[in-house]
């Protein structure tokens, strides 16, 4: 009779092996990276220093950071905005559902990819050398990857939603353009608005260090107080971005709590 | 058959799977204005594919079918939006756009008469032309759900969802309709109450309507004519009266047969003759 083989047992020698490769790993990243416990302890006192030379926060600088503190917000406005605009119609192309699997599928799809692939910062610095040092290249980096992002969200959601109730507006002789109208877009909005509001937050947080690289915002302020060496108003600079991040984080939180719960309700 | 000729004509009408097996093999019939015709047959024997494949939401294998007339087959897609918007259909469920109004969801059998453009204007709620939505409204008084006419689709009960996609129907002002199981998942006094609008707004329009139904005591007291099938083939196409209990139980298979809720069925079947 043929006796079950008892569930088979990895060799500890396996296990040992993992481990090692591990440890391997780590040690690799480690010294690439110049990551070491001592540095640190040896970096300690000029850590404190520097906490030192940034309090008190200098407060005066505030009037001067009104204006990029508000460029910071539209950058993030228009940005998400046009990056909307840009994918809306884009995400329908995406949709297998929708569109069938073709050559215009997958070109879709694939444009979502490389928008959404390269990181903003990237896109910012390959435009300010475009269009020159502004918020305005701030915004079409913005737009690219926040299409990118929302245009794979956007299809991925309509391929996802209830096919019945479309097919039966296919079937009173409805065309492409009257599913999308009185179809798609009527059943996936409070979906397609809460990622929208979760998107301009993000492009929020993007916005305050797009500067860095000289494409508008507070970031600018930050990059010139910080080779001035003037640690004060780093600090202030660095404490207004965290407010505004919170402000906007609670802002897109209550936007899409406030969808969503209407939509429960009526469940 | 009544004068005038058919409305619906199927000839030869085949459905492959790609996979080989057959869905609808060699089914050929005629239905005439103001005829109701309740498809009957055990589960998978055909009957969504068969209703499908008539305003072709499923492209058969071969086969011609005309709806009034027109190739339904051959019809360009202009064509075949024409031809879909004279076909009225209603599914078992979940047919209605859950976030927009009742109106919205019956106007919306206006769509096929619209052109393209006016749905750009959807978001200021300006597709419909003050007609369209006389014609919708009319249709909501006439399942009686006219107070509901602003509620969201999503809001309404099973029983109410299937009233506004019956008036959808009628606002497309339809020579066909076709019901996928319309009643099945209404309880029996609804469901009555739905085929019986269903009946009459044939009777009254002169629509060649052509329904799937599980149920056989609702299929005959709503049809004037049934269709049988069992295996994608047309077994019985004719009476309620000439139908005879021993083919049924042929159709439906010997087991199914022999149980006692079927045989109960047949008994009211009998019952709903005399």
């Amino acid at each position: 009779m043929r006796v079950p083989e008892p569930i088979r047992q990895r060799p500890v020698w396996v296990d040992a092996l993992i481990a090692l490769a591990a440890v391997l790993i780590y040690g690799w990243s480690a010294q690439g990276t110049g990551t070491s416990v001592v540095e640190l302890v040896r970096g300690l006192p000029a850590m404190a220093d520097l906490l030192s030379r940034m309090l008190p926060p200098d407060v005066h600088i505030i009037s001067r950071l009104y204006k990029p503190l508000l460029e910071t917000i539209q950058l993030a406005v228009v940005g998400t905005t046009l990056g909307v605009a840009l994918t809306l119609p884009l995400s329908f192309l995406g949709a297998r559902n929708f569109i069938g699997v073709n050559l215009l599928y997958y070109v879709t799809r694939s444009s979502f990819n490389v928008f959404r692939g390269v990181s903003e910062f990237v896109y910012a610095l390959i435009f300010v050398a475009m269009v020159g040092l502004g918020p305005f290249p701030g915004v079409l980096a913005l737009a690219i990857h926040t299409a990118g992002a929302l245009g794979k969200y956007f299809s991925e959601t309509i391929e996802n939603m209830n096919w019945q109730p479309i097919e039966a507006l296919v079937a009173v002789g409805a065309s492409r353009t009257q599913v999308v109208f009185h179809g798609i877009l009527p059943e996936l909005m409070p979906q397609f608005v809460t990622y929208i509001f979760y998107y301009w937050e993000h492009n929020i947080r993007a916005s305050t260090v797009l500067g860095l690289v000289g494409a508008g915002g507070l970031g600018i302020e930050l990059l010139t107080s910080v080779k001035l060496f003037k640690y004060q108003e780093v600090a202030t600079i660095v404490l207004i971005m965290l407010a505004l991040i919170t402000v906007a984080d609670q802002i897109s939180a209550w936007a899409r709590r406030r969808i969503l719960v209407s939509e429960v309700a009526r469940l | 058959m009544d004068e005038g000729g058919a409305v619906i004509e199927v000839r030869n009408l085949v459905h492959r799977y790609p996979q080989g097996n057959y869905a609808v093999r060699d089914v050929s019939f005629d239905v005439g204005p103001g005829e109701v015709v309740a498809i009957i047959g055990p589960s998978g024997a055909g009957k969504t594919t068969l209703l499908r494949c008539v305003n072709r939401l499923v492209d058969p294998t071969s086969g011609m079918i005309l709806v009034s007339a027109q190739d339904v087959l051959r019809a360009s897609r202009g064509e075949l939006r024409r031809i879909r918007r004279n076909i009225g259909v209603v599914f078992q469920q979940l047919n209605l756009i859950q976030r927009s109004t009742v109106l919205d969801n019956v106007a919306a059998g206006r769509l096929g008469y619209l052109p393209r453009w006016r749905s750009l204007l959807a978001p200021f709620g300006w597709t419909y032309t003050r007609l369209d939505q006389q014609i919708a409204f009319n249709s909501l008084r006439q399942v009686n759900i006219e107070e509901f006419a602003y509620t969201r689709a999503g809001d309404l009960s099973g029983g109410q969802q299937q009233r506004v996609a019956i008036a959808r129907v009628l606002t497309q002002a339809p020579d066909v309709i076709l019901a996928d199981e319309p009643v099945a998942n209404l309880d029996p006094r609804l469901a009555h109450e739905i085929l019986s609008i269903f009946k009459e707004s044939s009777r009254a329009r002169r629509i060649a309507t052509m329904m799937s139904i599980h149920s056989l005591e609702l299929a005959r007291a709503h049809s004037t004519r049934v269709i049988a099938m069992a295996a994608g083939c047309i077994r019985y196409d004719g009476s309620w009266e000439r139908l005879t209990p021993s083919l049924l139980a042929e159709i439906y298979g010997a087991e199914v047969a022999g149980t006692s809720s079927f045989s109960e069925s047949l008994r009211n079947l009998h019952g709903a003759r005399t």
